[in-house]
């Protein structure tokens, strides 16, 4: 794979179950040594876009991971790539020690000594069965052995869900600063954006099986603008202006605008760029199935 | 290698409690009733008119434990298949199994290599303290009965060496005799979890069934699929009648008992069923494959 050639990337990805198509045809490349960050609402398809990168699902179209299509080479691909789809997901009736064992013999790019220099400053004894561990230990445990593993692609599907908020910012400084390198590439989805917002180089947005935006977090201060209008008078004016989202919250409104500059909308009330959860909120607007927007 | 080994040790560690904790339980129950034996034997008039000796006491009691411990054998390894394959769909493991860089056909020929070396050997080692066992009851009653002495242990250990080999010989024979069934279970738990045994069942049942229906009861009784079935699941070796030997009062003789287990395999169906084996294993990780995450 040369210098330029993406990670991963898909054209016209498709996923169907039963009658109903989940995936409507995605398009995208992640360039190797960035840190993407998948939002989406609950059942946007981001879970099985993972799914379709990691090889464990099979879809329509092209996708191609590391030079290889994902679903045919499951294997191979795993020595270089390495998953957190669901923190409570490893082998219960292990022992931590018989862990790192079985993974030093199944896992070619696993380190036993980087692993256990990880786990050195928690409360995980080696001796411990996984089923007796709380919930933060184990996913410390298994963000010990994602990070032991010298992979090119690292792929965190909801890593810190239902785990308190010391232990979610310890989780993600961790890895930042012992794992992620240039060589190195982070896809990362959860609903908890603001947490990691601080960390991504680039966003997609999905909603409803369809990529929505897709671009580098400098693009966005560049492409989104949120206007707060407390003047009522001002108000119709600004919606003239055709904002992507409209809400009236304490007595303001906010909306928020896809290319329009600063000094555009600077008359009508306070400017500001919008964080990435105001803007998954806008971005993520939709009729539901009961009706209403969601 | 060192990957395969890994995952049969990992096999090993998820269900050894059928076959090491709970046979350790047996014999030690058997330790001390045995035990108990010594202090509070009672033998009847008749019973000493009946034994023809006390090393064929000791050698029927051994062979009598050593094929309930085959018995034992096959019944777990049902269980074990039923549970195996679809072991790692719980609690959200295939996740993690997924994430191993281990082909699928790797993971379940690591289970069957399991169920073919490890477990039987564990209970073959029981066997062997059985036979240790089997020693304590031939001692009181040798104690006890005036016409006889008891055992020479010079004699009982050359006779548990030979319904050792006996019973090595009769245990491999066994399990590949009976391999397909075994694999057709796991096949069927890997797409029916915990439904695989009872299906396993009344799949050939409704399969006797259309044929009934079809043939109009025509051949043999039963019909043709459930008469090749109990010729199939039967392993009749002549010879091994153990009623037979207790009267003739001839002794275990590894040779002759070895070779008339060999002879009295049909090696052509043992190495059919041996192929429709790896069939099954290998559509069972083409399922696991294709379409569990999927």
């Amino acid at each position: 794979m040369s210098q330029g050639t993406p990670i991963a990337s898909a054209r016209g990805l498709r996923k169907r179950f039963g009658k109903t198509e989940i995936l409507h045809g995605l398009d995208f490349d992640i360039p190797a040594g960035r840190i993407y960050g998948l939002v989406g609402h609950n059942g946007a398809g981001k879970t099985t876009t993972l799914n379709a990168l990691l090889g464990l699902t099979k879809c329509e179209g092209h996708i191609e991971v590391l030079g290889m299509d994902p679903f045919a080479n499951r294997a191979r691909l795993m020595k270089d790539v390495a998953f957190i789809s669901d923190v409570a997901s490893l082998p219960r009736f292990l022992r931590v020690r018989e862990l790192l064992s079985m993974l030093t013999d199944t896992h070619p790019n696993f380190s036993r000594e980087k692993a256990q220099d990880f786990l050195s400053g928690t409360d995980i004894r080696p001796e411990a069965r996984i089923k007796t561990l709380s919930k933060g230990m184990i996913a410390q445990l298994h963000l010990a052995v994602v990070m032991a593993i010298n992979a090119r692609l690292l792929v965190l599907d909801e890593p810190t869900l239902g785990l308190d908020i010391t232990y979610r910012k310890r989780f993600y400084k961790r890895l930042l600063e012992d794992y992620m390198s240039e060589q190195r590439t982070l896809l990362i989805t959860t609903h908890q954006v603001d947490e990691i917002e601080f960390m991504l180089s680039d966003i997609m947005f999905i909603r409803d099986g369809e990529l929505i935006a897709h671009m580098p977090m400098d693009a966005v201060a560049e492409t989104y603008v949120q206007l707060v209008v407390s003047d009522p008078a001002r108000i119709e004016d600004a919606r003239a202006l055709e904002p992507v989202y409209f809400e009236t919250r304490f007595g303001q409104t906010v909306m928020i605008f896809e290319g329009r500059k600063h000094e555009d909308l600077a008359p009508f009330g306070t400017v500001t760029t919008p964080t990435l959860s105001d803007l998954f909120v806008a971005l993520m607007q939709r009729q539901t199935y009961n009706r209403g927007a969601a | 290698m060192s990957a395969v080994i890994a995952m049969v040790r990992r096999e090993y560690l998820e269900h050894r409690a059928a076959f090491v904790i709970a046979p350790a339980i047996l014999l030690g129950l058997a330790l001390l009733g045995a035990l108990y034996g010594t202090i509070s034997v009672s033998t009847s008039g008749r019973f000493a008119a009946e034994l023809p000796s006390l090393l064929i006491f000791y050698e029927t009691l051994f062979a009598a434990a050593a094929y309930g411990w085959s018995v034992y054998l096959l019944v777990m390894l049902a269980f074990y298949f039923a549970n195996a394959f679809s072991a790692d769909s719980r609690n959200n493991a295939m996740l993690f199994w997924k994430s191993v860089p281990q082909s699928d056909l790797t993971i379940m020929g690591a289970k069957v290599l399991t169920g073919l070396t490890v477990f039987p050997l564990a209970i073959l080692l029981a066997t062997g303290i059985s036979g240790i066992i089997a020693y304590l009851p031939a001692f009181s009653v040798g104690s006890a009965l005036s016409e006889f002495a008891p055992p020479d242990p010079g004699q009982a250990a050359l006779a548990w060496v030979q319904i050792m080999v006996i019973a090595c010989v009769y245990f491999a024979v066994g399990l590949l005799w009976y391999l397909p069934f075994l694999c057709w279970i796991g096949f069927l738990s890997t797409i029916f979890a915990r439904w695989a045994m009872p299906l396993a069942v009344l799949i050939p049942m409704v399969g006797a069934l259309i044929e009934f229906m079809a043939t109009g009861g025509a051949g043999p009784r039963g019909g043709y699929l459930l008469a090749f079935l109990r010729d199939r699941l039967s392993l009749d070796i002549e010879g091994l009648d153990m009623e037979m030997r207790w009267l003739s009062g001839e002794a275990f003789q590894a040779g002759p008992m070895v070779t008339r287990i060999l002879g009295g395999v049909d090696w052509l169906s043992l190495g059919v069923g041996l192929g429709v084996a790896a069939v099954l294993v290998f559509l069972a990780s083409e399922y696991r494959r294709r379409y569990i995450l999927s």
